[in-house]
């Protein structure tokens, strides 16, 4: 291996991305709780907890693919191959389509 | 001062195992530099998509206030919602042929998804300040 200088620190903000990105899907989460004052409880709280669990995996994935970068993949190979763009994709397209079908439930038939 | 591991000339092509193929297939290994610069990208319109979600739930929520206006809000918000559905891919789309391009070393694409967010969001804004006249109480 050959080591370039890294004054921008690019393994660090790349985290960094992962855990806003995993934020702003927990954010999203949230904003999904908000329909349940205007639809059926249940099915938001299903939508609102399969959101919150693409939060939980992307910061899972975000850190381990930061490990891959600075440490090699280590024990976790798994996890640390997990951790490409495809994962992250496939979490928001399904946060997408998830609160879609929630929301024009609550807005067509309002509790 | 901060490092960063590269690997070698003559051990720049990719391990077999890593997909897409289509996308490690080919080419060396560029700069993890650039490599992380474009992942980040790919994060942040995940992140504008993920907005077009927030919206489309905060459309829904004004439905008690602008009531008359209700149907076009619903329609709205499920607009946008559906919009993070096609932003997500065609980003691992952008995110691919960049990824490529770097590869190859050729020039990078045109960002024609920006274009088009560019064209969507003015349509929006368009919509979201005519569609209250005549019907906030």
């Amino acid at each position: 291996m050959e080591l370039i200088d890294d004054p921008g620190r690019q393994p660090e903000r790349t985290a960094l991305a992962w855990e806003r990105t995993a934020l702003a899907v927990a954010v999203t989460a949230l904003a999904t709780v908000r329909l349940a004052a205007h639809s059926a409880p249940s099915p938001v709280i299903i939508v609102a907890s399969v959101t919150l669990a693409a939060a939980g995996g992307i910061l899972a994935l975000g850190h381990y693919g930061y490990r891959r970068v600075t440490h090699g993949p280590g024990r976790h190979q798994l996890l640390a191959r997990l951790a490409t763009p495809v994962a992250p994709v496939a979490a928001v397209a399904l946060v997408g389509i998830a609160n879609a079908i929630a929301l024009l439930a609550a807005g067509i038939d309002p509790a | 001062v901060h490092t960063i591991a590269r690997p070698r000339t003559g051990d720049r092509q990719a391990p077999r195992s890593r997909r897409p193929r289509r996308v490690y297939g080919i080419g060396d290994e560029p700069d993890p530099r650039f490599v992380l610069a474009n992942e980040r990208t790919l994060l942040a319109w995940l992140r504008t998509a993920l907005a077009f979600v927030v919206m489309g739930i905060g459309a829904v929520a004004l439905h008690d206030v602008a009531r008359p206006a209700g149907g076009i809000l619903v329609a709205a918000g499920a607009a946008a919602s559906s919009l993070a559905v096609i932003l997500a891919p065609a980003a691992y789309l952008r995110w691919g042929r960049v990824e490529r391009a770097l590869r190859l070393g050729r020039p990078l694409p045109a960002p024609r998804l920006a274009v088009v967010l560019v064209g969507v969001l003015a349509v929006l804004a368009i919509a979201a300040l005519t569609a209250p006249i005549g019907h906030v109480r």
